[in-house]
């Protein structure tokens, strides 16, 4: 973007009129940048007085782009009858950094008053002190100065995983940061609409406002449903993007296969929101003052509807009852959506009332209670063959939850049933998925995110599926008691979490970081059996192997990729 | 904790780990009445148990871990109190305070015996401690459950991958196995057990949640390494394996031997 700064001569005040009687008749002669400036206007120069100079007339604009000085040079003169006399010259020579500023300088007879002002968004005029007038790119900086001529370091960030890891790739920068962050995870409540978590993998394809949708296809886009894409990560503060959403300008770029959003709302600021209307892998570039500062990379996708029913395993007695009811099922599966939604998939009670193993239909239609001996739900060893109590009522092809009271672990859930990914794999071999996109899922370094180095071909691996005899199209786990109270929030959180971690597993999705064997130094547990290969982010992601609820949220690109691969995603 | 009820919990918690035969006796009487188990934790926090101790089995714990004479007899006398056992959660702090008393007597192995039916709520946790027990009689009631037709061979799947193979260089538990692998099992069990003794496949055996991972064989005593080789002759005479089963349990022999003889 061109720079303009203006140098407008403002005032004259006449010391000495220089004429023996009466006033003078001062005339001024001046150029800005080799350009003259003014005319040939006869003042009245009283002594003591001030001339004012016209504005339209007496003010330059300079195109400053890469120029390393501007001349102002401003002389006065008294017109006489013989010969005019020259009242001086004032020179001053403008260099970079621009800043905007009011000069006053002197001659024997006259002061002159002139200002600089620097053009932005458009308009001259004296800005706020912290105000940007330029910026040079930097590798993923931009090197700024305000209007004050100050320099400053600028960096955007819109990082994909949510919370926000603390080890994030090189910035470039020199502390202090003076940065404003927006890097908290979400803690979603039943009553949050869908998209509360921002920075999503998959931005979901949806009907554009305005049009009513046919049957059977995406709703229409508002506030609720449409992708929050948010700013994580400016400096210096004093940018105050925040408040000033026209700082900084979102666009969208197909980066395969035809992808295509629209934003809802204006495409500018720190928060925006975006919803697609064709399928593939989008870039959302954001940029400050014409300049890229970031990209956000996704998919865009529709939202597929897992079918799940929901077995509530009575033991009996009080003791060997789990204590969610129906209702609270509801809750924490609505919350389980919350982040489930990053990767385009959300779970629907199953509508089917079919029941078997003496299922009784509760008042929520794909909720059912079953009466069972206490060893299935309480104290039984999730590690046995065949698990009993994820079997029951089940349909193929529909995720089947129990909610039980404990098992002898006190796990707080856990995948049992979950068949291959409709990825092939060798013999042996665990399936993968590779992304290649930049930036990297998750910013796994090299991220992409200049300054770092460029992104490179990532390879998550996937878990192969386990099955029970007999049952090929069961996908199943069960919920416990563990979790906590199922009415308190908190716990409701727990529950959403396990079931949405738990069902990641059963979407073939492996532990992202691994714990330690042990008894065996350096090796993981299982032998890494469970481990998808990769080590970042280091807590955040939603299958991390025992981070909780308030750190593990985020579901990445390359889980969405792996999610849509398997045989319970229509 | 208010302090009222930390005060009630360091005084049993102290009496419990008394030598004192007349302390110990007071921690049985108190926690067979009502008021200070229902003190001790409340209704709320029995249904949290699964994610937070109960208080209780602090006490409980600490009687067990008490080797004098007079704690194990308090420790036992609660195995058989109505009032103590009213509660599930208390009979699963009970039981799994009982791993530290070795060797375990008549009495516990009753107690256990009873906790350890088809289909009851405790049998995981009890045949869990059972084998981290260790002590000959703690093994020899696992061997007789194991034999135990009533428990399903699925159950007993989970016992294997989960607790014997935790344990799977324990000389008395390899004994056991030894005994049991020629004609206590069924087919299907023979080389379940074959393959928790000499082979490890977690991803086909656990629940990404829960993995369980066996000690390394290089630490196994020497007694344990010539009854791991007895295991493996018995396994490749008597037992029908597959090719690659054979494979894994050669393999483990060697590896064994080759042990045993540096």
């Amino acid at each position: 973007m061109a720079e303009k700064v203006r140098v407008t001569f403002k005032q004259v005040f006449v010391k000495d009129s220089a004429d023996w009687f009466g006033s003078g008749e001062f005339y001024f002669d001046a150029k800005v940048d080799g350009q003259k400036v003014g005319d040939r206007q006869i003042f009245d120069a009283r002594q003591g007085k001030w001339i004012s100079l016209p504005a339209d007339k007496w003010s330059q604009e300079v195109d400053v782009t890469g120029k390393t000085a501007v001349d102002v040079i401003f002389n006065g003169k008294d017109e006489d009858l013989f010969f005019d006399e020259d009242l001086g010259t004032i020179k001053y020579t403008l260099r970079p950094p621009w800043q905007q500023n009011t000069h006053t300088h002197h001659t024997e007879y006259f002061d002159l008053e002139w200002s600089v002002e620097l053009q932005v968004h458009g308009a001259y005029g004296m800005h706020p002190p912290n105000e940007v007038f330029a910026c040079r790119a930097l590798p993923g900086n931009a090197d700024c100065t305000t209007v004050s001529g100050v320099p400053i370091v600028a960096r955007v960030e819109v990082h994909p995983v949510r919370p926000v890891p603390n080890r994030v790739p090189p910035r470039g920068l020199v502390a202090p940061l003076d940065a404003v962050e927006n890097k908290a995870g979400v803690m979603a409540k039943p009553t949050d609409p869908p998209n509360i978590i921002p920075n999503p993998a998959v931005i979901p394809i949806l009907t554009p406002p305005g049009v009513s949708p046919a049957v059977g296809c995406p709703p229409v886009a508002d506030a609720s449903n449409a992708a929050r894409i948010e700013v994580t990560f400016y400096r210096p503060s004093s940018l105050q993007l925040d408040d000033k959403p026209h700082e900084l300008e979102w666009s969208a770029r197909s980066l395969s296969g035809g992808a295509a959003v629209n934003f809802l709302g204006p495409a500018k600021g720190t928060k925006i929101m975006v919803y697609g209307t064709a399928t593939g892998e989008i870039a959302l570039d954001v940029r400050f003052r014409g300049m890229l500062m970031a990209t956000y990379r996704a998919l865009v996708m529709k939202v597929k509807s897992i079918p799940c029913r929901v077995n509530i395993l009575n033991g009996p007695s009080a003791s060997s009852q789990p204590r969610s009811r129906p209702e609270d099922v509801v809750d924490h599966l609505t919350i389980a959506n919350r982040y489930l939604r990053q990767a385009g998939i959300e779970l629907v009670l199953d509508a089917n009332s079919h029941t078997s193993d003496g299922a009784q239909p509760t008042t929520i239609p794909g909720i059912f209670r079953i009466h069972v001996p206490a060893g299935m739900t309480m104290g039984f060893n999730p590690d046995r063959a065949n698990l009993p109590a994820t079997r029951l009522n089940y349909r193929p092809n529909v995720m089947n939850f129990a909610y039980v009271h404990s098992d002898r672990d006190l796990d707080l859930g856990a995948a049992s049933d979950y068949p291959n990914s409709k990825i092939p794999a060798a013999p042996g071999d665990r399936p993968t998925v590779t992304d290649s996109g930049t930036p990297s899922s998750s910013w796994i370094r090299p991220s992409g995110v200049l300054p770092d180095t460029p992104a490179v071909s990532v390879n998550m691996l996937l878990l192969g599926g386990k099955q029970r005899a007999g049952h090929p199209k069961l996908f199943s786990m069960f919920v416990s008691d563990t979790c906590g109270d199922p009415t308190v929030l908190a716990s409701q959180q727990k529950y959403a979490n396990t079931i949405a971690h738990e069902l990641g597993h059963i979407l073939n999705l492996g532990h992202r970081v691994e714990g330690p064997h042990p008894t065996i130094p350096g090796q993981l547990v299982a032998h890494g059996s469970f481990f998808d290969g990769l080590k970042h982010p280091p807590r955040q992601n939603l299958m991390h192997w025992i981070a909780s609820e308030t750190e593990a949220q985020d579901l990445d690109i390359l889980q969405a990729l792996a999610i849509h691969q398997s045989p319970l995603v229509p | 904790m208010t302090p009222a009820i930390k005060q009630i919990l360091r005084s049993l918690v102290d009496d419990a780990r008394s030598d004192e035969a007349s302390r110990n006796a007071a921690v049985v009487r108190r926690l067979q009445t009502p008021d200070v188990l229902d003190t001790l934790d409340t209704a709320e926090e029995y249904l949290n148990a699964g994610r937070f101790r109960l208080r209780v089995a602090q006490v409980t714990e600490a009687l067990a871990r008490n080797p004098a004479p007079t704690a194990i007899e308090a420790f036992l006398a609660l195995t058989t109190s109505d009032v103590f056992l009213a509660h599930d959660q208390r009979v699963l702090a009970l039981i799994r305070s009982s791993v530290f008393i070795r060797p375990a007597p008549d009495a516990l192995v009753s107690f256990w015996h009873a906790r350890s039916q088809p289909e009851d709520a405790f049998t995981p946790t009890t045949i869990n401690v059972l084998i981290t027990n260790g002590s000959a009689p703690a093994i020899s009631l696992f061997e007789r459950k194991m034999a135990d037709r009533s428990h399903d061979d699925d159950s007993k799947t989970g016992w294997l991958r989960s607790d014997v193979l935790v344990h799977r260089n324990d000389l008395l538990l390899l004994q056991a196995c030894g005994r049991l692998l020629p004609d206590k099992l069924s087919e299907y069990l023979q080389r379940e057990l074959v393959d928790v003794l000499f082979d490890y496949r977690p991803i086909e055996w656990y629940p990404p949640s829960a993995s369980f991972s066996p000690p390394p064989l290089a630490i196994a005593s020497r007694e344990a390494l010539d009854q791991l080789i007895k295991n493996a002759i018995v396994a490749l005479t008597m037992v029908e394996l597959s090719d690659q089963q054979r494979g894994v349990v050669r393999a483990r022999m060697q590896e064994a031997t080759e042990l045993r003889e540096r």
